[in-house]
């Protein structure tokens, strides 16, 4: 019965402005959540930053690199040696060559999704799609965002919000799935933007007043709504209220939070830094994400790019099949390898230097590899059987290898891991038992996670 | 929703107001409180209430506003029934 009334009026909003997602219902949890707390283990990492590489990059030529294999199949580029003893990357990542002393290298990721759809859905979400089908459409029924998840079963409490994610809605055709709550409801969304943190007047409006409430003004009608809060006997209604107060006083302080704003203000960056990082949308993005984590947000999506892309060097995705008559090897080398030679480095040196790689999960993984055989474009098509993920910071071993791929890194040689398997490393390292349950529309209880890779935890 | 959320506002802060200014704030604050809460204000909200109004010189449309903002997000207006 409170339900549906409390949709109809969680139309009320502070001052109108949009309110980082926040709605009543989310606050009405807080008694839900508290018995869930109980679920949770010692956190190793406080934060995530998922760097989400959509389109797909080829293991081949990054992170698992076949020099012996035959020349229909080993990558043009050479391996090069790297800070951690053993482990060998593309020629290309030089400056991630000596940051590998920070990463853990799970080289056995598999599945079978070979659509971009299905495949980015399984990789944003831990869960297997109904189907490998390229027309796989967003629904209520699919699960939720990682981010989402931390969302219901560890939120901030520190005013800053849980989940943000930005500055792409990724699509290929249709939505893909994933990039929002979903059956956990609309108040457990990431705040979600837009707009481009390397445009030099960044700003998010979600985050300012409208121009006719002053902050004297909200307060005005805050202490009057608590003057009428305080005149009738709340009893009766009491279970619906809990946590009302607290909603209010969140939003508010979102609204006129230095805190908040500062995050986001990469203005107050060093020009140096931000150079660092790259004068792109991915670098500055990378810039922000160390920025929100710096404040507190628990999880942040970067997504690399809003399409698949693979056919120009100045955007899109990894998706280099050599279509209409392009060809990967003259895509990869000026645009996706240098810009994430440039921005992933710079993030590791800056959260180190900063002292929050220990507690900050850094994961860069797109929704499968690339074909081992190069195919008659002299690229590489989709390959969800074997790919790599990069995990740094956070509580993960330092320059170690999870699973070894065959000798074409066509399938894993041993220890496969499922993403779901990753989701559930995830959430271990961030203090959420990957056992958990989660409640879908059809009031079936879901795990959120696969098997925990304890290995890779230091 | 956010129609609703306006259409009533401007709904109480329009009900033949200028009419009722003339007879005096109170009677205002108590037209609010009666079509959000379906009650009179008490001593302690019209005090209050008054304050509103005469922070406001010369807009008082805008302390209407931010009275009927502070009903529809009190507890009474969103819980009781």
């Amino acid at each position: 019965m409170f339900d549906s009334q409390l949709h109809r009026r969680s139309m009320l909003r502070v001052g109108g402005a949009g309110l980082l997602g926040l709605t009543i219902p989310k606050l009405l949890q807080g008694v839900e959540r508290a018995a869930k707390d109980k679920t949770r283990n010692k956190p190793r990492a406080k934060s995530v930053i998922f760097l989400f590489q959509w389109g797909g990059p080829s293991q081949l030529d990054t992170f698992d690199m076949k020099p012996n294999a035959p020349s229909t199949v080993r990558s043009p580029y050479r391996p090069i040696s790297s800070s951690a003893d053993g482990i060998q990357v593309c020629e290309l990542l030089p400056e991630m060559s000596r940051r590998m002393h920070h990463c853990t290298l799970v080289r056995t990721m598999t599945h079978t999704m070979k659509n971009h759809a299905s495949a980015g859905y399984y990789a944003l979400s831990g869960h297997a799609p109904p189907a490998d089908d390229q027309r796989l459409r967003d629904s209520l029924d699919l699960f939720p965002a990682y981010g989402s998840v931390v969302d219901q079963l560890a939120p901030n409490t520190n005013g800053m919000p849980t989940f943000v994610a930005y500055p792409h809605v990724i699509r290929d055709g249709s939505i893909v799935p994933a990039q929002h709550a979903s059956f956990l409801g609309k108040q457990h969304d990431p705040l979600l933007f837009l707009e481009d943190p390397n445009d030099p007047y960044f700003a998010l409006p979600e985050l300012s007043l409208p121009a006719e409430l002053s902050v004297e003004r909200l307060h005005r009608r805050r202490e009057l709504q608590q003057l009428v809060d305080q005149q009738v006997r709340l009893l009766e209604y009491s279970d619906a209220a809990q946590g009302f107060d607290e909603y209010y006083q969140r939003a508010i302080s979102m609204l006129t939070s230095d805190d908040v704003r500062k995050a986001f203000d990469l203005s107050s960056e060093p020009s140096a830094v931000r150079d660092r990082y790259g004068r792109t949308t991915y670098g500055q993005s990378c810039l922000l994400a160390r920025r929100l984590v710096e404040a507190g947000v628990k999880f942040v999506t970067v997504y690399f790019s809003n399409s698949i892309g693979g056919r120009r060097v100045n955007e899109g995705g990894w998706d280099t099949h050599g279509f209409d008559d392009t060809r990967m090897y003259n895509i990869v080398d000026k645009y996706q390898l240098p810009i994430t030679d440039q921005t992933l480095p710079t993030l590791l040196d800056d959260l180190e230097s900063r002292g929050l790689l220990d507690d900050t999960l850094v994961v860069w993984m797109g929704e499968f590899g690339r074909t081992p055989e190069i195919n008659k474009n002299v690229s590489r098509d989709h390959w969800p059987q074997c790919y790599t993920a990069l995990l740094a910071g956070g509580g993960v071993k330092r320059g170690y290898v999870y699973g070894e791929s065959d000798e074409r890194a066509k399938y894993p040689a041993e220890k496969p891991v499922r993403p779901e398997d990753l989701a559930a490393t995830v959430f271990q390292l961030m203090g959420i038992d990957p056992q958990t349950e989660i409640i879908d529309r059809n009031n079936r209880p879901l795990v959120i996670g696969g098997d925990c890779l304890h290995d890779i935890i230091a | 929703m956010r129609f609703q959320q306006t259409h009533l506002t401007s709904q109480l802060k329009n009900a033949r107001l200028s009419k009722q200014l003339v007879n005096g704030y109170s009677a205002v604050i108590d037209r609010l409180y009666w079509t959000a809460l379906s009650r009179a204000p008490t001593e302690a909200e019209i005090a209050a209430s008054m304050s509103v109004m005469g922070s406001y010189s010369h807009d008082r449309g805008a302390a209407v506003e931010d009275i009927a903002w502070a009903l529809l997000n009190a507890k009474e207006f969103l819980f009781r029934r």
